[in-house]
């Protein structure tokens, strides 16, 4: 790794290929606000503890008599509830921010999960081909075949609730679109010179794949990485919505707005309101990134 | 596949702890469990159930006490209606809107209606369809938000299309669960007009003087249709599924919200019922659109030939 950052250093880095992309990524405005607004909601997520004015799942720090109080108001002890309060008195800027928190660590982690399984797949069934190949790709065919919802609704009816178990059932629902993706990728890549020169030194074939075929794959699988974290915290949200997602114990943004739903008809809006806006902004802002991503890496759209 | 699902719906929990209060005395605990055949080991109650579902008889509702089918059928009807009235509204609002776009693609409307269709794709529809109920609902009170409303019997079934109570409760849900489908075939829609206005054919037909309205329906849109369909039919499955979200906002007495009602209490047979129902759904569902596919495009079946 040493020696390819110093060869490579020699040239200016606006030129290499990471550099071009990134200025390229910045052309479009839209494209950097995304990226900054998302750069804020996880950084907001990982210092939730520092940043939130209370810790939203201490029972020390509520206080009943400031249960449901709408926005901006004060709160018994004199201090100013911004977006208001839940039925329990909990701060709901707080809420919010511990709830995304665990929405976006569900969406990350299950995403890269699923990125390692599915890409692997689909590369080694690209380069082998033959029957594991005919095999995987008739198991995504069936899967795909049926909608995510579904798919997760079942494998969570089946495996009860808890942060590890949709994870679990958001991997297994999303791995097959990286393995078609990269299988598709890669088998485009698979006949060129470079496999070919790579076979020719009689290298691995663990080294081929992925030393070899996996970094030219890459920029596709990236894109398709960005719009899949926002397709896994949406659907980790809407499970916790119909009450089989999470437990309430870790209260992610779907948690907090299906918490909300009972108290919505009496018109106190916020509590189902505000987690809402901050559960599409993220996936509004991943989605844009996605976009501009694809724009940048896919070399067919190239002028 | 159901050996799966009911293995893996009897590991979720005992249903006799939600079944019975917990101020029963040990010998009704005893019966109840007794009754429901709760006390004979695993494979007992699988065979049995094997043996039952070969002859359409699925279980019976722990909670209702009937059989599980029937309790599913009865609230397939308004599912489908309420997917059907979902399906219409996408193609008569988004086709129009898409073609629209396609045809003036710098006008400050198709702006609009591509904005409306990248919110409709990025914000999750659940929180869409609180979002409706709070303003149509309880802010201004236009519409009801609950239930089906009246509903009158057609042809055997409860439906709620043909009475103007049910015409109002059905607007919310079908718009929440349209909304997704709607963003996506006015991009469709409007990424097939500007192909197609582009091509030898419109040109020609534009240089023979045909009017436009004969262009716009015959040459653009019959061009244009053939992706479409597909999509929907294939969204189709994927608004049963979604349904259930729908349901739940909307308290609509369909299927979906019967399935998260029985999750929540453990209804053991409805569950594996609903689930082997869906499955057996989305296979038809599939092999229809495959079949109107290669009948809508003839390119499918001169591969299929070959």
């Amino acid at each position: 790794m040493k020696k390819t950052d110093k060869t490579s250093s020699s040239v200016p880095f606006k030129d290499r290929p990471l550099g071009k992309a990134i200025a390229e990524y910045c052309e479009s405005s839209s494209a950097v606000i995304a990226f900054f607004v998302v750069l804020v909601f996880v950084l907001a997520a990982i210092f939730a503890s520092v940043i939130s004015p209370q810790n939203p799942y201490n029972l020390a720090t509520l206080d009943l008599l400031d249960g449901t109080l709408p926005p901006l108001s004060k709160s018994f002890s004199g201090s100013t509830y911004l977006l208001g309060t839940d039925e329990q008195g909990r701060d709901m800027l707080s809420a919010i921010l511990y709830g995304l928190r665990i929405s976006l660590s569900v969406g990350v982690i299950s995403t890269i999960i699923a990125f390692v399984f599915g890409t692997s797949l689909g590369l080694i069934a690209a380069y082998k081909g033959g029957r594991f190949e005919t095999l995987l790709m008739r198991v995504v065919d069936l899967q795909l075949s049926f909608p995510a919802l579904l798919i997760a609704l079942v494998l969570l009816v089946v495996l009860g609730q808890g942060v590890d178990k949709i994870t679990l059932a958001l991997v297994i629902v999303h791995w097959a679109y990286f393995a078609r993706a990269a299988r598709g990728s890669a088998m485009a890549e698979r006949n060129r010179e470079y496999i070919e020169a790579a076979r020719a030194l009689r290298l691995g074939d663990l080294r081929i794949i992925f030393r070899h075929l996996m970094p030219n794959v890459m920029p596709s699988i990236i894109v398709i990485a960005t719009t899949m974290v926002a397709r896994a915290i949406s659907t980790e949200a809407t499970l916790s919505f119909l009450g089989i997602g999470l437990p309430i114990t870790e209260p992610s943004l779907g948690l907090l707005i299906s918490n909300g739903f009972r108290y919505l008809f009496s018109g106190k809006y916020w509590i189902s309101f505000y987690p809402g806006i901050a559960l599409v902004v993220v996936i509004v802002a991943l989605n844009m990134m996605g976009d501009r991503l694809r724009d940048v890496l896919n070399p067919r759209l190239k002028r | 596949m159901s050996l799966l699902v009911f293995l893996g719906v009897y590991a979720i929990g005992n249903p006799a702890d939600v079944l019975i209060s917990p101020e029963a005395t040990e010998a009704e605990r005893i019966e109840v469990i007794q009754s429901f055949g709760l006390d004979k080991p695993l494979y007992v109650q699988y065979g049995k159930f094997l043996v039952n579902a070969l002859h359409g008889d699925l279980g019976r509702s722990f909670k209702f006490s009937e059989p599980a089918l029937k309790l599913i059928s009865e609230r397939v009807p308004a599912t489908l209606e309420l997917a059907f009235a979902a399906l219409l509204l996408t193609i008569f609002v988004g086709v129009p809107l898409g073609l629209y776009s396609g045809f003036k693609p710098n006008a400050l409307s198709s702006k609009l209606i591509m904005g409306f269709s990248a919110f409709g794709f990025s914000v999750p529809a659940f929180w869409l369809g609180l979002m409706m109920v709070l303003v149509f609902a309880v802010f201004l009170g236009w519409l009801p938000a609950s239930g089906r409303g009246e509903t009158v019997n057609f042809l055997g079934i409860q439906v709620s299309f043909l009475t103007w109570d049910g015409i109002k409760h059905m607007i919310l849900p079908a718009f929440n669960l349209a909304c997704f489908k709607l963003s996506l075939i006015i991009r469709l829609t409007r990424a097939g007009t500007q192909e197609v206005i582009r091509s030898d054919y419109v040109k020609y037909a534009k240089a023979k003087g045909l009017k436009p309205a004969r262009i716009i329906f015959v040459h653009v849109l019959k061009n244009t249709l053939i992706p479409i369909t597909t999509v929907l039919g294939l969204e189709f499955g994927r608004t049963i599924a979604f349904a259930t979200v729908t349901e739940t906002i909307f308290a609509w007495p369909g299927m979906g919200k019967l399935i998260i009602d029985s999750i929540s209490v453990l209804d053991r047979p409805v569950i594996v019922a609903y689930l082997m129902m869906i499955v057996v759904m989305f296979i038809i569902i599939n092999l229809i659109v495959d079949i109107i596919y290669s009948a809508l495009d003839p390119r499918v079946r001169l591969e299929e030939r070959r």
